[in-house]
């Protein structure tokens, strides 16, 4: 399924699930008409896909599939904060219906627990700075991860330079 | 020998507890699905991701466990009991070690599990990352080709 129509699809089911209005609800929702394109978009879109598809119990417990709504403010926040040239992130569900996106590097891991649409914890861990970590709570606005996700896809460029 | 009944609230919801009869160097097994395996460059493998080991929303929600010690009570084996869910492996812990992050280590039996038990919090924001540093393997996760 490409990007329109899974949020096409999502309006729908976001409505049955939240009874909220779609187009307010979503915190970038006017990335869904100006949509940039990654080289990693549409593989990130069907891994969500698969992940709102999941069976129940899938965790051999007894969670549920990733829920609808957070899938669909998940790709938003993604087109929102990731520079073109950002590194592709995992997607990792969770047991309540929810998920995480991250990205493991050589030189730094970030992590985002999207608990619900508007309900982040965002996450990240620098090898130059073992001692700290980053740990915020976000709700609308994603410059922070944006910056976060800058810096990682630097990094390469800045350790070739420092290497000539 | 036989788990005492856990506690129950007014709902007949099992409420959070530490078991008394859950010892500290009892097995406390997590099943982990490979959809929750993430590639990390710096080891250069897959591990398991942090949100594993983080509880379930509710009131009385935490993270699902298997009590290793009475599936063998049971006369069955661990492993092969994991096992007998598609895909599924898993990590293993000790109750004592859960109790040293400051969890709770409870038995709460469901329909399809009777060796089902829970950890309870206070799940702090770095203890799934402990916990996910704390497990050693069990079983070992079976990687999906599709």
């Amino acid at each position: 399924m490409n990007r329109t129509r899974f949020a096409a699809a999502s309006m729908q089911q976001l409505r049955i699930e939240t009874g909220a209005d779609v187009v307010s609800h979503a915190a970038f929702s006017s990335n869904i008409v100006c949509e940039p394109r990654r080289a990693w978009w549409h593989p990130i879109v069907a891994r969500l896909d698969e992940l709102c598809k999941l069976p129940i119990g899938w965790d051999g417990y007894h969670a549920p599939p990733v829920l609808f709504g957070n899938a669909y403010f998940a790709i938003n926040m993604l087109a929102s904060a990731c520079p073109f040239d950002a590194p592709e992130p995992q997607i990792v569900p969770g047991s309540n219906g929810d998920l995480q996106i991250e990205w493991h590097t050589e030189t730094a891991d970030i992590e985002l627990h999207v608990r619900a649409p508007n309900d982040v914890d965002a996450w990240r861990a620098q090898t130059s700075t073992p001692d700290h970590e980053d740990q915020l709570h976000l709700t609308i606005d994603f410059k922070v991860v944006a910056g976060w996700l800058a810096e990682l896809s630097e990094t390469p460029i800045a350790a070739r330079s420092s290497a000539a | 020998m036989p788990l005492d009944p856990p506690p129950r609230d007014s709902q007949g919801e099992v409420s959070p507890h530490d078991h008394a009869g859950i010892f500290p160097d009892d097995g406390v097994i997590r099943r982990i699905s490979p959809q929750q395996w993430v590639y990390d460059a710096k080891i250069q493998k897959k591990r398991v991701s942090s949100i594993a080991f983080k509880p379930s929303t509710g009131e009385h929600e935490g993270m699902s466990v298997d009590l290793q010690k009475l599936i063998e009570e049971a006369g069955l084996d661990p492993k092969t009991y994991i096992l007998s869910t598609p895909w599924i492996g898993a990590v293993r812990f000790t109750a004592g070690g859960l109790r040293a992050e400051g969890l709770m280590v409870g038995y709460d039996p469901v329909d399809d599990n009777p060796f089902h038990g829970q950890v309870w919090g206070p799940f702090s924001k770095q203890t799934p990352k402990r916990l996910a540093a704390l497990a050693t393997e069990f079983v070992p996760i079976q990687e999906r080709d599709d």
